[in-house]
């Protein structure tokens, strides 16, 4: 991987970082902290009932908030463990299939993830 | 020419386990990969799990319901708790990477002035706001266990 590359990498982890502390904070605080934040919003105090998921899941708002907090946070999660792979391991062979094995996992799982939420979605404005 | 991932390379995980050596931030860096490892494996499940709503009210339902295991409730716990110390020791590390929390440039004499005035100034503190949310989300776990 060329020098240039890796600082593009680095710097989209960096800013893949900053926008998940909002975007991830928010969604830990609402699923982690229903018994605090359902004293300032009742609705928020349930956030796994089946209204509460549909309801989200009706959003366009809250379905693209999904599948970007997805991809940010695939991308900054493999990111770290690439950069923690390739210390354990020597040489450009290595480096690219682990560079390989990340892209697949990380593509994978946000297809499954995102045809979820897209599917989900578009049932419940059929219903 | 120099690869600055040699010794890296060459100790392995052995650097992780000996990083108090550098201090108290050698154990945040240990615990930020470990978290770090942690979250992503959790996030894959995560994935597979939460599709399940596909599947209709009664497969999420069911689903839920396992969640409610005192077990289930702790791992939960320990999910928040490695993600409210993995961003918050983010922020540390990016306002240092980015150069705000370094301090002045100047001979690099130990004990080094910028690290003791800036950067554990900074890392005391969201460590504090670290505790405050690891309490907090205790509060809500214990909530939901009663």
């Amino acid at each position: 991987m060329t020098h240039d590359i890796k600082i593009k990498y680095w710097a989209l982890n960096i800013a893949s970082a900053l926008v998940l502390l909002v975007l991830l904070g928010a969604h830990m605080g609402l699923m982690h902290l229903p018994g605090v934040l359902g004293h300032i919003n009742p609705d928020w105090s349930e956030p796994l009932a089946w209204a509460q998921v549909s309801g989200r899941g009706s959003s366009i708002a809250a379905t693209g908030g999904y599948v970007l907090l997805l991809g940010l946070a695939l991308f900054h999660g493999l990111y770290g463990l690439h950069t923690m792979l390739t210390e354990f391991f020597d040489g450009e062979r290595a480096a690219r299939r682990i560079a390989v094995g990340c892209w697949i996992t990380g593509i994978a799982l946000f297809a499954i993830g995102a045809t979820a939420s897209v599917i989900f979605h578009m049932s419940l404005l059929q219903n | 020419m120099h690869d600055s991932h040699a010794v890296e390379r060459r100790l392995g995980i052995v650097r992780w386990l000996t990083g108090h050596r550098h201090g108290i931030e050698g154990y945040l860096y240990l615990f930020h990969r470990i978290s770090g490892i942690a979250l992503l494996l959790f996030l894959s499940l995560h994935v597979l799990v939460t599709s399940s709503r596909l599947f209709g009210e009664e497969t999420w339902q069911r689903l839920m319901s396992l969640t409610h295991s005192p077990a289930l409730k702790f791992l939960e716990y320990l999910v928040f708790v490695a993600f409210a110390f993995h961003a918050t020791n983010g922020v540390r590390l990016i306002l240092i990477e980015l150069g705000f929390a370094v301090g002045k440039a100047e001979t690099p004499v130990y004990p080094y002035r910028g690290s003791l005035h800036k950067q554990r100034p900074l890392m005391i503190v969201l460590m504090i706001v670290t505790a405050v949310l690891i309490v907090m989300g205790g509060f809500d776990a214990l909530r939901f266990t009663r």
